[in-house]
């Protein structure tokens, strides 16, 4: 079947089975930066944002969604302009084997549009569906607080 | 990959006769047609183009779309009742991205083992809106309860009272991204330290849910002073087949100990 999806601002018209995850089709057109992980809506890697809200592109299927807005990370910044979330996961050391990443910024992002000074609650309770086997989770938060901090401080 | 027939009705009725057909069944979040298999469903009925997303306050009772999102649930009834039972229960469930897909109607409809919202429905005697083969408001235990109800019916929204109960919510999970082995939901009311009401469900055991009857009947009337918190286990009638890791006697236990946790909350022990 066919489909229209905006994409990071761009409309793209994509052919995919019926039965196909948004995932699979994101990956398809070349959106690689969205993850799979699980494949089961518990790590998080395969985050994006769809029509407004954060989702697990593994548990969505694409006909489901046809003429849907989705951003995913590329779509926040890329390396030549990073978005402040982006850029604070690499400042304060929340990056290892960087798979869990893509994830962890979308989840960062969706909550840092809603509230933008969240305590470390919030902030736990906004990753609650990011798995990282790496970093222990630490400095993943401080990124958290640091991209907080300059988004309210710089706009 | 399989080819499936995508239906995108934007009437219930429509919808409601698709769901008949033999290999057919409701799209809504979808996350628990992905749990399953796809390979004996011929059809799939999208309902997001169903005006099935509404939320409405009818003096003390809320109206909520089968369509409504956990998470949209939650933010809507957190704006008046932000200690409900249910607002507990509904930012409890899942995670933050996958309540952003799962619907209310499909949590009731699907029911599964480790289900959030279902504890509290069942305990504030919350109602389904059926269209089908038997339309109109019904209990949602009757639903659970009599496969009559669920076929060839669409669960279209869900209807509850929000009566002020003192209430205590408790999930058992080894790990935050666990699903719960059980809930527990209780709800309280007393007068002049006097217990007038009490209500406690058990999500996860034989049964699929449980009513702790028994526990009920034994503490209202009773001074919330008086409760002997000791004796409670033996007033809750639940058991438990066993899962990964955790026996039914184990479980029954557990049940036993958050109970009495919740009842020495409620009464302010």
């Amino acid at each position: 079947m066919k489909g229209v999806f905006k994409i990071n601002g761009r409309e793209r018209e994509v052919v995919f089975h019926a039965d196909e995850t948004l995932l699979r089709v994101l990956r398809a057109c070349g959106h690689t930066e969205v993850k799979e992980g699980c494949g089961e809506g518990q790590c998080g890697s395969c985050l994006v944002i769809l029509n407004g809200k954060l989702v697990n592109s593994c548990q969505v299927l694409a006909a489901s969604v046809i003429d849907a807005e989705i951003t995913t990370v590329k779509g926040l910044g890329d390396i030549h302009n990073p978005h402040p979330i982006q850029a604070a996961f690499v400042d304060a050391g929340a990056v290892q084997c960087g798979f869990c990443t893509p994830g962890m910024v979308m989840a960062t992002y969706y909550l840092l549009t809603r509230t933008p000074d969240p305590g470390e609650q919030e902030i736990r309770k906004a990753l609650d569906g990011n798995l990282c086997r790496c970093t222990g989770y630490v400095k993943i938060i401080d990124a958290v607080r640091l991209a907080a901090t300059r988004m309210r401080d710089h706009g | 990959m399989r080819e499936i027939q995508w239906y995108y009705p934007t009437l219930v009725e429509e919808a409601v006769s698709l769901i008949k057909r033999e290999g057919v069944i409701a799209h809504a979040g979808g996350t628990n047609i992905l749990r399953g298999s796809l390979k004996r469903v011929k059809g799939l009925v999208d309902l997001s183009h169903l005006p099935l997303k509404y939320h409405r306050h009818r003096g003390n009772t809320v109206e909520i779309g089968a369509c409504i999102t956990l998470a949209d649930a939650a933010a809507y009834l957190e704006q008046t009742n932000g200690e409900n039972v249910l607002v507990k229960a509904l930012k409890s469930a899942a995670s933050t991205p996958l309540r952003n897909r799962i619907t209310l109607g499909g949590s009731i409809a699907l029911f599964p083992a480790w289900s959030d919202p279902m504890g509290p429905l069942i305990a504030l005697d919350a109602e389904v809106e059926l269209a089908g083969k038997k339309s109109g408001y019904f209990p949602v235990t009757r639903y659970v309860d009599e496969p009559a109800f669920r076929k060839d019916t669409l669960i279209t929204g869900v209807r509850v009272r929000m009566d002020t109960w003192m209430s205590f919510y408790y999930r058992e999970t080894r790990t935050a991204a666990d699903h719960p082995a059980f809930t527990v939901t209780l709800l309280l009311k007393s007068e002049e330290d006097r217990i007038t009401d009490l209500r406690g469900v058990i999500i996860g055991c034989v049964g699929r849910y449980q009513r702790l009857l028994q526990l009920e009947e034994w503490l209202v009337g009773m001074q919330k002073g008086g409760v002997s918190l000791g004796d409670i286990g033996r007033h809750v009638n639940v058991s438990f087949t066993g899962k990964k890791f955790l026996s039914p006697a184990y479980l029954k236990h557990l049940v036993d100990v958050q109970v009495e946790r919740g009842i020495a909350e409620l009464t302010g022990r």
